[in-house]
C-alpha cells in the first residue's frame, strides 16, 4: 500500500512542471486534454513517426522511443539520414522502444506533453496520463501532412511548417508542369525486407510516408493490380510480381548494414529470381531504389522524395511501359 | 490360437503394405499439384515445358523451376522430418503429446539461431544448421534434466511439462531479444512464423544430406521403437540396449528438428498430429508408423503450402500459420476420437 502511495506521490511530483503553464484544450484520437499552450518538454513515443517531425519543426523534444542495434546502442530510426540527429548529438533521451516504453524513464524527464499514436499501448498511454497529457495522434488516418500539421498546432510551431509546406506545394505544381500529364505515367511502390522472404506493395494512398504523399500529389497512376488491392498495403506473391510492372517502380534502402542498395537488390533476386528481367521497368533502368528518408514522415523526406522523382522521371527520357492488351 | 493369429498378422501386413503405394501416389500427386498451381495460373503446357526445356528468360518457367519446385522440395523434406521426429519421440517417451515443438527442440533451435544472429550478425548458411542442432540438443538436455530431477523421474507427464516450460521460457527470451534489437529481427519475422517463401536452396544442400541420413536412420531404428514403446524392461528383456537406442534416436530427432527449423523456421503441429493420423490406419507398430509418418508428413506440408500460396492471392500466408490453423483443431478432433 505504501509503495502505491509513494508511486502516486512521485508521479504527482513529476506532473508539477505542467502546473502553472497556460493551457488549452486539444482533441486527439484518444480524447480531449488540457495541454500547455507552449510545451517545453515533449516526449515522443515513436522516433521516426513522432520525434523526427517534431524535431524538424523545432519543438523541444527531451525524450523519444528509439531502436537498439546489434551492439546494444540506441538510435533514432531515420534520424541520421533524414535530419542528421541521434541521441548522441541532441539532448533527446532514450525512453525505450515504441512497443516497450520505459515509463519510469519518461517520468524522470518531467515532460509537460507526451505524444504517441495508434502503435502506443492504450494501457501504457493511460499510465502516462498521470505524468503529463498524453496525446495519441492517428497518423494512419491523418496522412503525413495532416499529422505534421497537428504536431505544428500542438507545439505552436505552425509558421515554419506552413511556409515549408507552401514551398513543397509550389514545387509539386512546377513538377506537374514538367511532367505534362502525370496520369499517363504509372508508378508502383514496393518494399523489400533484406531477408528476401517477403515483399510488400503499397497503394499511393497507403501508409508509406513521404513518397506515397508525393506520388499522390503529383497524380501518377497506379498499376491496375495495385489499385485492385482491397487494402492499402499487403505482402505480395513473388509469382505475381509482373502484375506490378509500370513505367517506374520504386523500392527502398536504408542506412543500415543489412539494408544497403546492394543487399536490397539481392533480396529482390532471392524473393523472385529473374525479377529484373521479368519487369520491363527494371530492364529499362526504371526500377529505382530510394533512400530511407523518402518513406519517412518529415518535410525533409517530402522534399527529398520530390527531388528524386523530378530527377528520375521529369529530367530524363524514359521508356514507357506498354501494358499487354 | 496360432491359426487364428496368422491370418490377422497377414491381413495387417497386407493392409499396411497396401497403404505405402497409395501414400507415395498421394505425395506425387500433391507434389505435382504444388508445381502446377499457384498464385499465377499457368497452362499445364507451360509447366511441362519449364520442367523439360527450361528457359531462364521466361519468367513463367522461372516460377515453376525456381519458385515452386524448390519450395515443394523444402516442404517434402521438412514435413517428412518433423512428422518422423514426432513419431519417434512419441514412441520413445511413450507420450502421445510428444513432438519436437512441445519438448522444446524447435524452440531451442530457433533460440540458438536468434542468439547467434544477435551476437555475430547473420550467421553463414553453413553454420545455421549446426547452430540450430546445438540449440535443439541443449534444449532437449535441459528438458530431460528437469524431468529427471522431479519426483517420479522422466515420465511422459514430467517431460511434457518440462518441455512446455522450456518452450515458453525460450519463446519469452526470443521475444525479449526481438524487443531489444528490432531492426535485426524484423528480417527474421517471416522465418519465426514458419515459412517456406524465399528459402535458400543452398541451405538445403548443406542440411539435406544430414536430414536424409537421419530419416533413413529413423526408419531403420523404427522396429526397436516398437519394443521401446512397451517399456524399458520389456525392451531390455528382448535384448535391446535401451540407453544406446535412446541416444541414437535423440540424435536422429535433433538432426531432423534442427534441420527443419534451419530450413523453414519453427513449424508447429506436424510432428504432433501426423503420427496420430497414421496410427488410425497402421496401429501401434512403429515399423509402419515411422515410414508412414514421413510420407504423410511430407504430403501434408506440401498440401498446406499449396493453400498458403493460393488461398488469398496476391497475398501469401505464412505456411506455419496454416499448419497451426489446421493442426490445432485436427489434434482436438483426434483426441476426442481416441477418448470415445
Amino acid at each position: 500500500m505504501s509503495r502505491v502511495f509513494i508511486l502516486v506521490a512521485a508521479l504527482t511530483a513529476m506532473a508539477l512542471p505542467a502546473l502553472g503553464q497556460d493551457t488549452r484544450s486539444y482533441t486527439a484520437a484518444n480524447g480531449t486534454f488540457e495541454i500547455p499552450v507552449t510545451p517545453q518538454r515533449i516526449v515522443a513515443l515513436n522516433d521516426q513517426i513522432v520525434a523526427l517531425p517534431l524535431y524538424e519543426l523545432g519543438a523541444p523534444v527531451v525524450g523519444s522511443a528509439g531502436r537498439t542495434d546489434a551492439d546494444g546502442n540506441h538510435f533514432l530510426r531515420g534520424g541520421m539520414d533524414t535530419l542528421g540527429i541521434d541521441y548522441a548529438n541532441t539532448g533527446i533521451e532514450y525512453v525505450g522502444g515504441f512497443n516497450g516504453l520505459d515509463v519510469e524513464a519518461i517520468a524522470a524527464l518531467q515532460p509537460d506533453l507526451i505524444i504517441g499514436g495508434p502503435y502506443t499501448d492504450p494501457g501504457v498511454a493511460e499510465q502516462l496520463q498521470k505524468i503529463a497529457p498524453t496525446l495519441l495522434i492517428n497518423n494512419n488516418e491523418l496522412g503525413i501532412i495532416e499529422t505534421m500539421r497537428a504536431f505544428a498546432d500542438i507545439t505552436g510551431k505552425t509558421g515554419n511548417f506552413e511556409a515549408r509546406l507552401q514551398r513543397y506545394r509550389d514545387n509539386v505544381a512546377r513538377l506537374r508542369d514538367y511532367l505534362g500529364d502525370p496520369e499517363d505515367i504509372s508508378v508502383g511502390l514496393t518494399f523489400m525486407f533484406p531477408e528476401g522472404a517477403e515483399m510488400w506493395v503499397y497503394k499511393h494512398s497507403g501508409n508509406l510516408g513521404a513518397i506515397a504523399q508525393v506520388v499522390t500529389d503529383l497524380g501518377f497512376r497506379e498499376p491496375a493490380a495495385i489499385t485492385a488491392l482491397s487494402t492499402n498495403e499487403t505482402n505480395y506473391s513473388a509469382e505475381l510480381i509482373q502484375d506490378l510492372d509500370a513505367d517506374f517502380i520504386f523500392g527502398f534502402y536504408r542506412q543500415q548494414p543489412d539494408a544497403t542498395p546492394a543487399n536490397i537488390r539481392a533480396a529482390y533476386e532471392k524473393f523472385a529470381p529473374g525479377w529484373c528481367q521479368a519487369l520491363t521497368a527494371c530492364r529499362n533502368g526504371q526500377f529505382i531504389l530510394l533512400p530511407g528518408p523518402t518513406f519517412g514522415p518529415t518535410m525533409a523526406g517530402l522534399d527529398l522524395a520530390l527531388e528524386l522523382i523530378e530527377s528520375n522521371i521529369a529530367a530524363r527520357p524514359f521508356t514507357p511501359f506498354a501494358e499487354a492488351e | 490360437m496360432n491359426q487364428m493369429r496368422a491370418p490377422a498378422i497377414v491381413s495387417h501386413k497386407l493392409r499396411a503394405w497396401s497403404g505405402v503405394p497409395a501414400l507415395l501416389l498421394a505425395l506425387l500427386a500433391v507434389f505435382l499439384l504444388h508445381i502446377a498451381v499457384g498464385a499465377k495460373p499457368l497452362p499445364i503446357q507451360t509447366v511441362i515445358e519449364a520442367l523439360t526445356g527450361f528457359d531462364s528468360t521466361n519468367f513463367d518457367h522461372v516460377i515453376i523451376r525456381n519458385l515452386r519446385l524448390p519450395r515443394a522440395v523444402h516442404a517434402i523434406v521438412v514435413g517428412a522430418s518433423l512428422s518422423l521426429a514426432g513419431a519417434l519421440m512419441q514412441g520413445v517417451t511413450r507420450n502421445p503429446l510428444a513432438d519436437p515443438s512441445l519438448l522444446g527442440l524447435t524452440s531451442g533451435a530457433a533460440f540458438a539461431v536468434m542468439v547467434s544472429t544477435a551476437l555475430f550478425g547473420a550467421a553463414s548458411l553453413a553454420l545455421i544448421p549446426w547452430i540450430a542442432m546445438a540449440g535443439a540438443l541443449g534444449a532437449a538436455a535441459i528438458v530431460y534434466l528437469i524431468a529427471r530431477l522431479v519426483p517420479g523421474g522422466a515420465t511422459p507427464l514430467s517431460l511434457t511439462l518440462a518441455g512446455a516450460a522450456i518452450s515458453a521460457f525460450l519463446g519469452a527470451v526470443i521475444s525479449v531479444i526481438h524487443l531489444l534489437n528490432q531492426d535485426t529481427f524484423e528480417n527474421l519475422r517471416v522465418w519465426l512464423t514458419g515459412g517456406l517463401a524465399g528459402r535458400d536452396i543452398a541451405l538445403l544442400a548443406y542440411v539435406g544430406p544430414w536430414m536424409a541420413l537421419a530419416l533413413l536412420a529413423g526408419i531403420v531404428l523404427a522396429a526397436r521403437v516398437t519394443l521401446l514403446a512397451m517399456g524399458d524392461e520389456v525392451a531390455q528383456g528382448l535384448g535391446i540396449r535401451t540407453g544406446l537406442l535412446k541416444a541414437q534416436l535423440l540424435a536422429v530427432v535433433v538432426v531432423l528438428s534442427a534441420g527443419s527449423v534451419a530450413l523453414a523456421g519453427p513449424l508447429g503441429f506436424i510432428g504432433l498430429v501426423i503420427p496420430h493420423v497414421v496410427r488410425l490406419y497402421v496401429g501401434s507398430d512403429y515399423r509402419w508408423i515411422v515410414p508412414y509418418a514421413a510420407l504423410a508428413g511430407a504430403a501434408y506440408l506440401v498440401s498446406v503450402d499449396i493453400v498458403a500460396r493460393i488461398a488469398i492471392p496476391p497475398r501469401e500466408i505464412s505456411t506455419g500459420i496454416i499448419t497451426a490453423m489446421i493442426g490445432a483443431p485436427l489434434f482436438v478432433h483426434l483426441v476426442r476420437r481416441r477418448t470415445r
